[in-house]
């Protein structure tokens, strides 16, 4: 029984949500490298980096495509592998991409948590040079998500932008609310969203929550709606660093 | 303000990288030539530098616009439809756009021009209508989940039939209209009204209707042009050597430029017109979309205009007499036989720069969440195309009929449909249409006739058809990725069933770290008592 990982009888080790945000095209860059560090549940979906609106953001050139990837790693490899991909993908040049984990609370099972695991035994005490000074740690930022009606992305990121955020990724979505799926003919009709993803100073949060509201909250026609997740590591804030300063 | 400067930056480089390589391919292949087998005049190797200059600006600016206007114009308007859920409204809709867009289709015209016989109104009403009603049909196959694949069988069929009836001097002309009339500003716009329509729809397989509209565009106008056929005698054969305006130094070939650009201003602004109307009404009555995103919209209306015109002015002033060139000129060699293999290197490479492929391309990757990239649908068109070239060559030197070509590829592209998954079947005869766009009107078709008047051959016979060619190889190549795809996929899911195989006694509870005090046993069965020893 002394080796740890892997081990059925073993105290279960915490997972974390990797979400990376890089350039279109990029994504696969990203499962690779971390596939052959072990993880093997990784998700490629589209989204769209997109700034605000000033006058170039009007102008349309300095909105991109961009590849958002979740991706279930061991929550004390997240760090290590955060590095990594600090590396591997030039995160720290400004606007190449983020990375960050989200602590994983609960799994559907011991076959799912198995599966999503992957199969990193015997390689499970790879964390790397942890305090690394490109990973920004514990707790400093905080993950919202907003979602709004279609159309109503670029108002949330310039309200984000406001009230101190630094740009956002956006993705669509369907979604069902309280009511019931409406039926039309064969198909049935679920109204269209747009996800946005802002990634935040902790101490910020509040605020920014507050003017997204403001202008594109329930009572406006955005009817949009945000909450915060926990983040525990982070790379790929070169952007908030030159804030600081 | 910084930060913007350098996503500015970043997005200019990448605009730039994206027009030079779609453009440059198919310019530095004709500068070989010019180098080695078919020696230029100066004028014409002027026009085609310039021409290729504005190509790669105006490549650029249309499609930041498709991205910024047309597509969400189109995308708003379709999902709109839904969700109001008026099926008339929807109905009238579709046949109204689809007539007025066709109508203001600048290809169409030339068509019209073209085709022996039929007065010029009566082909466009025709042909526009013959649009607008199959539009309608698209919608409908949507709302009622009719099979895709049934419904282009039976219309294929159809106009292999009423084809039997029609002189062969038509045959060209009319499968030809159907990739002609699906340009650069129908097939955005289109694609986008059937993404806009399905992306509210729930349930499995949505995004299998995102595709398919464009489709039924390219069947309405072969059928429409066939039967226009039958009741018209195809008379006086058109098409005469075309000839061209010389210039004799490099001022004389900017004045060519110039003096093109106002009636592209106006093409462009004619076909842009019936669109940004219809969205307007759109927005007053119904959309409602904030202004922030109505300016954006608007800046991108400007960028596709001025992209369109560069494009269309850069490739009707400066390519069609090089590409008529080159066809002549290699058709009058003794081995004129080369026009094969060099049509097949210029269809590959000519499709990049077709302006509605890279919206095709971007759309597909977007709905399919990159399942099927960019990447592999260029390769896919580029294949398709490469051999449709080929064939088109093949017929003009040895004579062949372009049905020996069209049953059989038709045949095949149809029979696949039940072999793939059904968005590939979408895409790909979509993707017929799109193929087939201002490059295939500007640059191949006039090198097919060149290459067919030089060498003695009947260019209503034999010329023509290259479009309909190409509009029909993508059907084929763009399926077979389909059948790649699905056999990667099952390999990948047979590995990951064995994978869990093993394990497949583990119950699917759940498991709460923050309940379990960060320790939660992998085997929590009910009568097991979780004492978290388990051998495996």
């Amino acid at each position: 029984m002394d080796n740890v990982c892997g081990n059925m009888a073993a105290p279960m080790k915490r997972v974390a949500l990797v979400f990376s945000i890089v350039d279109r095209g990029r994504g696969d860059d990203v499962c690779r490298l971390l596939r052959e560090n072990g993880v093997t549940f990784n998700l490629i979906s589209v989204g769209y980096g997109a700034s605000g609106l000033g006058l170039v953001d009007y102008l349309g050139l300095t909105d991109f495509e961009r590849d958002i990837t979740l991706s279930v790693v061991q929550a004390d490899r997240a760090r290590g592998l955060l590095q990594k991909l600090l590396y591997k993908l030039d995160l720290d040049e400004p606007y190449n991409g983020i990375a960050f984990a989200v602590p994983i609370s609960g799994v559907s099972g011991g076959l799912a948590l198995r599966y999503i695991s992957g199969n990193a035994t015997g390689n499970c005490d790879a964390q790397l040079s942890s305090g690394g000074a490109a990973v920004t740690g514990e707790q400093e930022f905080s993950l919202i998500l907003t979602v709004v009606n279609r159309g109503f992305a670029d108002v949330v990121i310039e309200a984000a932008k406001e009230a101190g955020a630094r740009g956002g990724t956006v993705y669509y979505a369907r979604g069902t609310g309280v009511h019931e799926v409406e039926k039309f003919f064969a198909i049935s009709i679920q109204p269209e969203k747009e996800v946005v993803m802002t990634l935040v100073k902790k101490a910020h949060v509040q605020t920014i929550m507050r003017e997204i509201v403001r202008a594109a909250g329930l009572k406006t026609e955005g009817r949009g709606l945000a909450f915060a997740l926990p983040v525990t590591d982070v790379v790929g804030v070169s952007v908030f660093q030159d804030e600081d300063a | 303000m910084p930060h913007n400067s350098i996503l500015l930056q970043k997005k200019l480089f990448y605009k730039t990288k994206e027009s030079l390589s779609s453009v440059l391919p198919i310019t530095l292949i004709v500068l070989m030539l010019n180098f080695t087998v078919t020696p230029m005049p100066f004028s014409i190797r002027g026009l085609f530098l310039i021409g290729s200059f504005l190509l790669i600006i105006g490549m650029g600016l249309f499609t930041l616009g498709a991205d910024m206007a047309m597509l969400p114009m189109g995308e708003h308007m379709g999902s709109h439809l839904t969700k109001s859920r008026k099926f008339l409204l929807m109905l009238a809709t579709a046949l109204i756009m689809g007539t007025m867009v066709t109508f203001a289709e600048p290809d169409l015209q030339v068509l019209a021009e073209l085709t022996p016989g039929i007065p010029n109104m009566t082909l466009v009403l025709t042909v526009a209508v013959g649009v607008g009603v199959f539009l309608m049909i698209a919608v409908l196959r949507i709302l009622f989940q009719w099979r895709l694949s049934y419904l282009l069988i039976g219309l294929y069929l159809a106009v292999f039939v009423i084809g039997a009836f029609v002189p062969a001097e038509y045959l060209a002309v009319a499968y030809d209209s159907g990739g002609v009339t699906t340009g650069p500003i129908t097939v955005p716009f289109i694609l986008a009204f059937g993404i806009g329509i399905s992306s509210v729809r729930g349930g499995k397989s949505s995004h299998d209707d995102s595709f398919g509209l464009v489709a039924m565009c390219s069947v309405g106008p072969i059928m429409a042009v066939l039967i226009l056929g039958i009741f018209f005698d195809s008379g006086a054969a058109a098409s005469e050597a075309q000839s061209f305006a010389e210039a004799s130094n490099v001022r004389e070939l900017f004045h060519l430029f110039r003096g093109a650009l106002p009636f592209y201003f106006r093409e462009v602004a004619g076909a842009l017109a019936p669109i940004v109307i219809f969205f307007l009404l759109f927005q007053l009555i119904a959309l409602r979309l904030p202004v922030t995103k109505l300016i954006r919209m608007g800046i991108g209306i400007a960028y596709t205009f001025f992209g369109l015109v560069l494009f269309l002015t850069g490739v009707n002033v400066g390519f069609l007499p090089a590409g008529t060139y080159i066809g002549e000129y290699m058709g009058s060699l003794s081995w004129s036989w080369a026009l094969i293999p060099l049509g097949i290197v210029m269809g590959y490479f000519v499709v990049a720069a077709e302006p509605a492929v890279h919206v095709l391309n971007e759309q597909v990757e977007d709905i399919t969440g990159g399942a099927i990239s960019k990447d592999a649908m260029l390769l896919a068109l580029s294949s398709g195309v490469a051999i449709s070239v080929g064939l088109a060559m093949c017929r003009i030197v040895f004579d062949v009929s372009l049905l020996y070509f069209l049953i059989p590829g038709y045949g095949i592209a149809l029979a696949l449909t039940f072999f793939v998954p059904k968005i590939f079947s979408a895409v790909a005869f979509d993707s017929g249409g799109v193929a087939s766009g201002a490059m295939t009107a500007t640059f191949l078709l006039p090198f097919a006739l060149g290459a067919c008047r030089s060498s003695g051959g009947d260019m209503m016979r034999d010329a023509f058809g290259i479009v309909a060619l190409i509009a029909m190889t993508p059907l084929v190549t763009i399926q077979v990725m389909g059948l790649v795809y699905k056999f990667k996929v099952r390999v990948t899911e047979d590995e990951e069933t064995e994978a869990l195989g093993g394990v497949i006694d583990f119950e699917e509870d759940y498991l709460d770290w923050d309940v379990e005090e960060d320790y939660v046993d992998w085997d929590v069965s009910p009568g097991d008592g979780g004492s978290g020893n388990r051998d495996v």
